[in-house]
């Protein structure tokens, strides 16, 4: 009983240090990402190039004013942020870091997975909602009709792979590619899930939620202080866990050559999220009509199309 | 049917073309620099605050003091006296100062200096919190600037 309660808390106390931490390394990451690629230098003040930036940033985040809307719904308002950063935390419980490495194998992790994810965007509408501002509820309204759409085909990219392999637990869906990689049998899902994936967590080329030029910010407009920290500390545990999926479900999550482990895992993860974020600083934003368009006459046919082709591929293999 | 699934293709096909040509990009040298710690040079056609010209044959300016750019000037930047010396030759300034606070850069009093002894500086960090520091003495400000250039030379 001590035995798994020490457990426990080690397990609570590694993964809130892991998020927090990984956190302030994306946002470092896609600075310097962004600056490169517009031939900029980027952070080079605090610390060695800049390295200490995102904490400076931080440490001002925590010490700043709360400030609540006066004609905001406080209680909303208060929970919002804490309900969009409970999943994060939730969803680190199944991720196959390596083989003696999962805080709890379940047997349904996959599906664990997915109805804890689509927990984001109730708290998404419940900061635009109760903000009392235009801007937060056009953020937030787009952001559901966003996230509740592109769920399909992302699902039913999964639901392919889950069909070949046969389990839901993490464990075995990784130890399944031991030979080949899933993203060689399933390319097709590999890419629908990678742009349900940006959408769901409201990055560009999809980021109308938080379209700059129109929005402001969106959904977090008049979020401040750690508030606003919370929110942007799980937009971009999001883009790492989308990875993490990804590489679990499609890129053999810790195999690869030599030796495996779990360096295989977080090169994997980091080759994804630089992916992400090369694509964020590549592409212009998608109009609202033009994003609903793509997922309901593109991606949503593509992958059904997918998922029939993988059922009777299996059917005849079998 | 045929037509959509071609242009489904060639939108993914100019994506990747747009994201080797953002790596490409992102591989070559930043065009900023750390300003302030990094030092910078302006444009060769960047126009400072006005100077006088010292010409390298005499190793100084070549002001006659004709008020020609005093008058000329539309913001009344300049104040000049001069004289002819005692010992003979050419009319020579002994006060010459500029008010770089007022002055527009128009280049009007370049254009008219008869001897060709005034130009544009190239220095662009003028900014001071003090209104004295931009009024000029041309005098004082030649004599500085061949001290600098003979240790220059000398070094």
């Amino acid at each position: 009983m001590i035995n798994i309660a020490i457990q426990i808390l080690i397990w609570a106390v590694g993964i809130i240090a892991v998020v927090t931490v990984n956190a302030l390394a994306l946002v470092y990451l896609e600075r310097k990402v962004s600056a490169h690629i517009q031939c900029r230098l980027g952070p080079m003040q605090v610390g060695f190039h800049g390295l200490l930036q995102t904490v400076a940033d931080a440490v001002k985040l925590v010490s700043k004013e709360q400030i609540i809307p006066k004609n905001a719904d406080k209680v909303l308002f208060i929970l919002a942020p804490i309900l969009a950063f409970f999943p994060v935390i939730v969803l680190f419980v199944v991720m196959p870091f390596a083989p003696n490495l999962i805080c709890r194998d379940l047997n349904i992790g996959v599906l664990y997975v997915f109805s804890f994810a689509s927990l984001e965007v109730i708290a998404i509408f419940m900061a635009g909602w109760s903000s009392n501002n235009k801007y937060s509820l056009l953020g937030a309204m787009r952001s559901v009709a966003q996230v509740v759409s592109y769920e399909v085909p992302l699902l039913l990219a999964v639901l392919a792979v889950v069909l070949v392999i046969g389990s839901l637990k993490m464990s075995e869906v990784v130890q399944y590619q031991h030979k080949i990689w899933m993203i060689f049998l399933q390319p097709a899902a590999f890419l629908i899930f990678m742009m349900g994936g940006l959408a769901d967590t409201n990055r560009s080329p999809f980021d109308i939620p938080e379209a700059e030029s129109e929005l402001i910010a969106g959904f977090h407009t008049e979020y401040s202080g750690m508030r606003f920290a919370l929110f942007f500390l799980s937009e971009y545990s999001n883009v790492f866990l989308v990875s993490c999926i990804a590489t679990a479900l499609f890129l053999g999550g810790w195999y690869g050559p030599f030796v495996n482990g779990i360096h295989w895992f977080v090169i994997k993860v980091y080759a994804l999220v630089f992916v992400m974020m090369w694509v964020r600083w590549t592409l212009p934003r998608l109009r609202p009509d033009q994003l609903m368009n793509f997922c309901w006459k593109i991606l949503t046919p593509i992958a059904i199309l997918n998922l029939l082709v993988t059922g009777v591929v299996l059917k005849l293999v079998h | 049917m045929f037509k959509n699934i071609k242009e489904i293709f060639t939108g993914a096909w100019s994506i990747l073309v747009g994201m080797f040509i953002t790596f490409k990009w992102m591989l070559k040298r930043p065009v900023t620099i750390q300003y302030p710690k990094q030092p910078t040079r302006p444009s060769p056609v960047h126009k400072g605050r006005i100077r006088f010209v010292i010409f390298p044959a005499t190793g100084t300016h070549d002001c006659i003091a004709c008020l020609k750019c005093q008058n000329i000037c539309p913001s009344d930047c300049f104040e000049i006296k001069g004289d002819k010396p005692a010992e003979g030759g050419k009319k020579r300034p002994n006060f010459f100062t500029y008010n770089f606070s007022n002055c527009s850069l128009c280049s009007l009093c370049i254009e008219a200096c008869p001897t060709k002894t005034l130009e544009h500086s190239p220095e662009f960090n003028l900014a001071s919190e003090n209104k004295d520091d931009y009024f000029y003495n041309f005098l004082n400000d030649v004599e500085e600037r061949k001290k600098k250039v003979d240790a220059t030379v000398n070094r």
